[in-house]
Parts: C-alpha cells; structure tokens; sequence
C-alpha cells in the first residue's frame, strides 16, 4: 500500500482524518502535514500520491497548492477536504485534472465509504 | 396760346406722372415712417386738402395715419377709438360731406384759418378689409367730386402698403416666436439630456453600490461558510469517533480537542458577528 498524504493547517483536522483511517484499516504510511510547503517538499520525488488537501489554510491554501503541482508536472490523486460548501469552490475543483473528489468536512462513515474505491487503487 | 383741353391733358399728364413717382416710392417702403415721408413728400402734389386720414383694419385694430401741414403720423388704435364719424360710416358706408369738422381734426389745423371748410370721408372694403379716407379741405384748397377718382387711388395704394407691411411685420413676429420656441425647445433639450446622463450616472452609481454590498454580504456569507463550519467540522468529526474509542481513549485525546475546537469555534462566531453587525451598520449608514 502506498503512502497516503494529509494535508490540512489545522492538526486536529488530520488527527480525525487518521484516526478514520486507522478505523477502516488505513494505520501504516499516512502522513500528515499541517504546513503545505513541506508536504510539497516531501512530494518532490514523488508520483501518483493519494493526497488529502484542505483548501482554507493561511499560507498557502489549497489552489496555490494545486497550482504548483500542475506547474511541476507531478501527477498526483487529490481528495479535496474542506468545510467549504461553496459551489464556487466544487466548480473550480472540477478545472484540476488530478482533483479525484470533492468531500465536504467532516468526513464520516458514509463518505469514507465512497471513498474506498479510490483507496483501493493505492 | 395753348387751348384749355391742352392744358387739361397737361395736368393730367403731370398729376398721373406724380402718382406714379408716389407709387413707385410707396412700393419701395419697407416702414411706416418710409411711408410717412414719401407721403408728405407726394401727396401735396396729388390731392387739395389740409388735413389727410386713412384708418385701415388690422386683425381688429386700425392703423391710422394722418397728414397735416406736411407732417404725417401713424397710431394703431381699436374700432372703439376711432372717431366718431368714422366709426358711423363704417357702420352705414354712407360717404360723409360735411361742414362739421369734429375737434379731433380741427385742432391739428389750427395754424391755418380755414375758409368754408368741408370734412369729406368714405368708406371702402378690399380683400375683406375694411377702412376709412377722410379729408378736410376749403376754398383755399379745394377738393370736389374730380378728385375723388386720384383719392381712390391713393387709398388703394396706402391700403396695399399698409397690409403689406403689416403682414411682413407679422411674420417676422411669427419667425422671432419661432425662434424663441425653438431656443426654447433646444434648451429644453439640453436640459433633458443633462437628466438623462444624471440619471444614468445616477443609476451606475447605484448599481456599483448594490454590488459592493452584494460582495459584501457575499464576503460575510462566505466567512460564515469556511471560519463557521470549520471548527464545527472538527467537533462532529471528534464527536463520530466516540462511537469507536474506549472511554479512556475519549477522555485522553478525544476531550481536548473537543474543547479546544469548541473554544475556536466559539472566538471565530465572535468575530463573524461583530463583521457582520459592522458591515451592516456600515450599509446602513451608507443609505441613510
């Protein structure tokens, strides 16, 4: 199995993403960021990562973090998590080629369920 | 010696090249005063008298001119002020011949002592206008009935003049009205138009206000939906694995995290509502 990236400004976001994980067997190579610039750092030599990204965060957010792996060229499986429930945001998700879903927060049962198709591909 | 029927036929001659220089002048007077002086230059020459009067009718009023003593003068008065004699004869078309000169006359020749004088007048109608001739002549210049027919003529010729400055004096009344309409609907226009763009300026800068307030309430709605939900998110997402952990595990690592994203939570509703109780004073001071 592959390693499964979290990315999200907040750490509790990404301690109940892992634990939901962990819950649904997932509990060996996730691993979170809570600054973007490092889990880009980390993805460098990396391809076709299964990424949990958040779009709201003060650094850089989500899109700029879109954007520099589209100008990078690094093909990678984004699942957009975010509280966002604007259709402005869904919308613009949909222009990414690498943006595989678009969940809103919180993820749960249900939605992790949908979701095990694309983690079954790692 | 030349025989009477010659010198007849020269004073015809002589009096009928005189009206024609009259009428000739007459017809190149574009004002009353330019008729004025041809007619005290001319109509010595053409007719006996000591006081001369024509009242033509003027949509209503009548112009009035009177020659006496070589000065002519002109007045434009209403039927009901012209004299009496006068306005009897326009009445009844009978021609006058009297020895009664009204004052009104009288007065005007006074520098002259008249002998046997006579007040002659008649009434004619041309084209639907009428007007009246009057003259008071004497012994010393003698009008009679010979003379009637020039007289007809000369009143032909005032009459033709008179309309006919009358009528250009009209339409250069009518052309300045005209003038002054237009003037008028130009700056009427003008001032519609200077609405018009008021009202479009007015409307853009209306509209650009609607859509600043649309950002902002667009702007308060969208903090509502990423700084609201985002704590929140957390405390359902917290609250989900409570179902799976042991009571230890909640209390240890489940329980701070609940209250520090509730706490977030309730600093972040805070801020949200005083934004939005700000922006909406704001809007409404701004329609005030």
């Amino acid at each position: 199995m592959s390693t499964i990236i979290l990315v999200d400004d907040q750490p509790i976001a990404n301690f109940i993403t892992r634990k939901l994980l962990e819950i649904e067997g997932y509990n060996e190579d996730v691993i979170d960021f809570t600054n973007p610039e490092e889990a880009l750092v980390y993805l460098e030599d990396k391809q076709n990562t299964l990424i949990f990204l958040d779009l709201n965060m003060p650094e850089m957010n989500g899109w700029e973090f879109l954007d520099y792996l589209k100008s990078k060229s690094q093909e990678h499986r984004i699942i957009i998590l975010t509280s966002s429930t604007s259709t402005i945001d869904q919308n613009r998700a949909k222009e990414y080629d690498s943006v595989i879903k678009y969940v809103e927060k919180p993820l749960n049962k249900d939605k992790f369920k949908e979701l095990q198709p694309l983690l079954q591909q790692q | 010696m030349e025989s009477l029927q010659d010198r007849n036929s020269r004073v015809y001659r002589i009096t009928y090249e005189t009206f024609s220089k009259f009428s000739n002048n007459l017809n190149r007077c574009k004002s009353l005063e330019e008729v004025s002086k041809v007619s005290e230059r001319f109509l010595k020459y053409l007719l006996n008298f000591h006081l001369f009067r024509i009242s033509v009718n003027q949509a209503g009023s009548y112009l009035v001119y009177c020659q006496c003593n070589s000065k002519g003068e002109f007045e434009l008065v209403p039927k009901e002020n012209l004299l009496p004699y006068e306005i009897k004869i326009l009445e009844d078309n009978i021609p006058i011949r009297t020895e009664k000169i009204p004052i009104e006359l009288s007065k005007k020749i006074s520098e002259t002592i008249l002998e046997s004088p006579f007040l002659w007048s008649w009434t004619f109608k041309k084209m639907d206008i009428d007007f009246t001739v009057s003259l008071v002549a004497d012994e010393n210049k003698a009008f009679d009935t010979g003379d009637i027919e020039m007289l007809k003529l000369i009143s032909d010729s005032f009459q033709a003049k008179f309309q006919e400055i009358y009528l250009k004096e009209e339409l250069d009344s009518k052309n300045k009205s005209l003038l002054q309409a237009l003037d008028i609907i130009k700056n009427q226009n003008r001032k519609i138009n200077q609405i018009v763009e008021n009202q479009k300026q007015t409307i853009a800068d209306r509209t650009k206000e609607v859509v600043e307030k649309n950002e902002k309430l667009l702007r308060i709605s969208a903090l509502n939906a990423h700084n609201v939900r985002e704590p929140l998110s957390r405390i359902q997402g917290i609250v989900q694995l409570y179902d799976v952990f042991d009571d230890a595990t909640c209390r240890e690592e489940l329980l701070p995290k609940l209250k520090q994203s509730s706490e977030e939570m309730d600093q972040v509703l805070q801020e949200v509502i005083k934004m939005a109780t700000t922006e909406l004073n704001q809007l409404k001071a701004n329609e005030l």
